[in-house]
């Protein structure tokens, strides 16, 4: 995907209708795509989505040197962090998933194929903290200490849910094959 | 196949990244639209913000200038013999400068400068007028705006190149006054002078109690800069929805949330500010600048720290009272004012008491004022404190629910002008 010309980035600069709207075009499939890996409701995607939008075009005099389509991943992460941040007690979400989980770390081993639309499904059966720290480790290719700073949790709790993801991830596509293959 | 967790891993990452082209959705193109014009208006306001801004500046320098042309003492050495040209029994005194509350006692002994401030003191038991040796250079502060009263006793009167007059002023008898210059405005002082000294002391340079004519008062103006800071507090109303009520949410507990939880926040006040006073009687309008807001410490079904502030330009017009004692002020005043929005996009708790949304400031709003004003002044200039309570007379938020009004107590400190 090529980034967009420098020509159409300066006009939306200059508040061009016509070109805040090819720029969203162009940004739509990028951040539905992170907005659907993290969160479950359209509703949700849609504020998302369009807040970060608009926080592209409102920071695109800082926007340099990296790739467009990488600089604007990284703002609508950060939107959806932020977002997650400021549910009620985030923090005790960590605490119960862990508790409900158990430390069960054996990967159920099998074969699969991933298709995008149901790895989509699948994610949202995961639970919200398990969800962000998966999306944001194996996806965004953030480490676990930088997840953890982000979130505010230990490195080890951000390991634990990345584990817990892949186990429940291969489990379902493994269900998921059996289903197809009888 | 994959067995291992990398592999897994970057199977996932590349299926999870794949781009699909897909059509827009209406509702995420009507919410995009709603936005950029938003944007787009606050984009025109920050404009009028800056033309705010930029005009206090220009009045705050206009205020410096003043004060420090005012305050600028200008020491001159003045030689002898070239102010005055004497031709027989007639003094002319030639100077460039234009003096309009200026005002020439000749007498043949004494060479005597006074500056406006003496002269004010003398007529409370202070006069100290300074006795200057014929021979040697006056030293005299050139101050336009100063008047001055000097005693000349012959030719060799230095301190006078301020003075301007149209016509020669001639010298008949060592101590008689000739062609007096009249000015109105030292009429009301003269006379008190007058009275005051009579007993005592006869001074025949001056006129007689009571014949010099009074002027009417006239509208005194000022224009001045005010700053300062007030604490706000915000009052969630829940409107009156009729009998609809059975399907509307429990807003009473909506209320009673975002009022325990939307809490005081503080506001900067600028202002510009003109007015008239004639007797006790005070007008004041200008431009204020002023915010209204709160704090939001959302702990519910959501935690949400922030803060929502809604800034106005606004004109107020307030009708008051004055009272003098010597330098000290005290104003009572009450008005109100038509402000315009320039930040009007706040954050708050929706009666789904789960959900937190932007909501707008009404574009103008009406605002209620009481204010007292203590002045000290000096010079030309009022040095003022001002305690004042503000109150949004209209909603200043109206969501479908619920209404916003705030309240204000602040003080305000500033400096005017006084412009005769």
């Amino acid at each position: 995907m090529q980034d967009p010309s420098a020509e159409l980035l300066k006009k939306v600069q200059s508040y061009d209708r016509r070109a805040q709207l090819e720029l969203y075009q162009l940004c739509y499939p990028v951040l539905i795509g992170v907005a659907r890996r993290f969160r479950k409701n359209d509703e949700d995607h849609k504020t998302l989505v369009n807040n970060a939008f608009m926080k592209i075009i409102q920071n695109l005099d800082k926007y340099q040197d990296i790739r467009f389509f990488s600089w604007i991943k990284r703002i609508i992460t950060n939107e959806i962090i932020d977002d997650f941040r400021r549910t009620k007690n985030y923090h005790k979400l960590f605490q119960q998933d862990t508790t409900l989980e158990g430390k069960d770390s054996v990967h159920a081993e099998a074969e699969y194929e991933l298709n995008q639309a149901h790895l989509h499904a699948m994610l949202q059966l995961l639970s919200e903290p398990t969800r962000v720290v998966f999306n944001l480790f194996v996806v965004d290719g953030y480490s676990h200490r930088e997840i953890g700073e982000m979130l505010g949790i230990s490195e080890q709790t951000s390991k634990w849910h990345t584990k817990v993801a892949r186990k429940k991830l291969k489990e379902l596509l493994k269900i998921e094959s059996h289903v197809i293959n009888e | 196949m994959l067995s291992t967790n990398d592999a897994f891993d970057r199977e996932v990452k590349r299926k999870l990244e794949e781009l699909r082209s897909e059509e827009i959705p209406l509702d995420f193109l009507e919410d995009l639209h709603i936005r950029l014009n938003a944007q787009e208006k606050k984009k025109k306001k920050k404009g009028l913000f800056w033309f705010f801004m930029s005009t206090l500046f220009a009045a705050i320098l206009f205020l410096t200038f003043k004060f420090i042309q005012n305050n600028t003492i200008e020491k001159t050495e003045i030689p002898q013999n070239t102010s005055i040209q004497s031709s027989g029994n007639v003094f002319v005194v030639q100077t460039k400068q234009k003096v309009t509350h200026q005002m020439v006692k000749l007498s043949a002994k004494n060479a005597q400068v006074y500056d406006e401030k003496i002269m004010a003191t003398p007529l409370q038991g202070k006069l100290k007028p300074k006795t200057t040796s014929s021979k040697k250079p006056i030293r005299t502060s050139r101050k336009p705006s100063v008047n001055r009263v000097v005693h000349a006793q012959n030719t060799e009167i230095a301190p006078l190149e301020q003075l301007h007059f149209s016509t020669p002023i001639s010298l008949t008898s060592s101590h008689e006054m000739v062609n007096f210059p009249m000015i109105p405005e030292m009429a009301p002082l003269i006379n008190d002078f007058q009275l005051k000294t009579k007993s005592t002391s006869s001074n025949p340079a001056y006129p007689e109690p009571g014949i010099l004519p009074m002027e009417k008062e006239k509208w005194v103006q000022t224009f001045g800069l005010f700053m300062g800071m007030s604490g706000i507090v915000s009052s969630v109303d829940v409107k009156n929805l009729g009998t609809s009520g059975n399907v509307l949410p429990d807003l009473k507990k909506y209320a009673e949330i975002r009022n325990a939880q939307e809490r005081s926040t503080s506001s900067i006040d600028l202002s510009l500010r003109t007015s008239w006073t004639k007797h006790h009687f005070l007008v004041q309008t200008g431009l204020d600048y002023f915010e209204w807001g709160e704090q939001l410490k959302y702990d519910y079904n959501l935690t949400y720290d922030g803060v929502n502030r809604y800034s106005y330009v606004s004109i107020p017009l307030y009708l008051g009272y004055r009272q003098t004692w010597n330098k000290v002020q005290l104003s009572a005043s009450v008005g109100s004012s038509v402000g315009c929005v320039i930040k009007h996009d706040g954050y708050y708790l929706q009666s789904n008491l789960t959900t937190i949304s932007v909501e707008q400031a009404r574009p103008w709003t009406s605002t209620g004022y009481v204010q007292l004003e203590l002045s000290y002044v000096k010079d030309n200039y009022r040095f003022s404190i001002a305690p004042t309570y503000r109150r949004s007379l209209t909603p200043v938020i109206n969501s479908l629910y619920t209404t916003n009004t705030y309240q204000s107590i602040g003080l305000q400190m500033g400096i005017s002008a006084i412009l005769k």
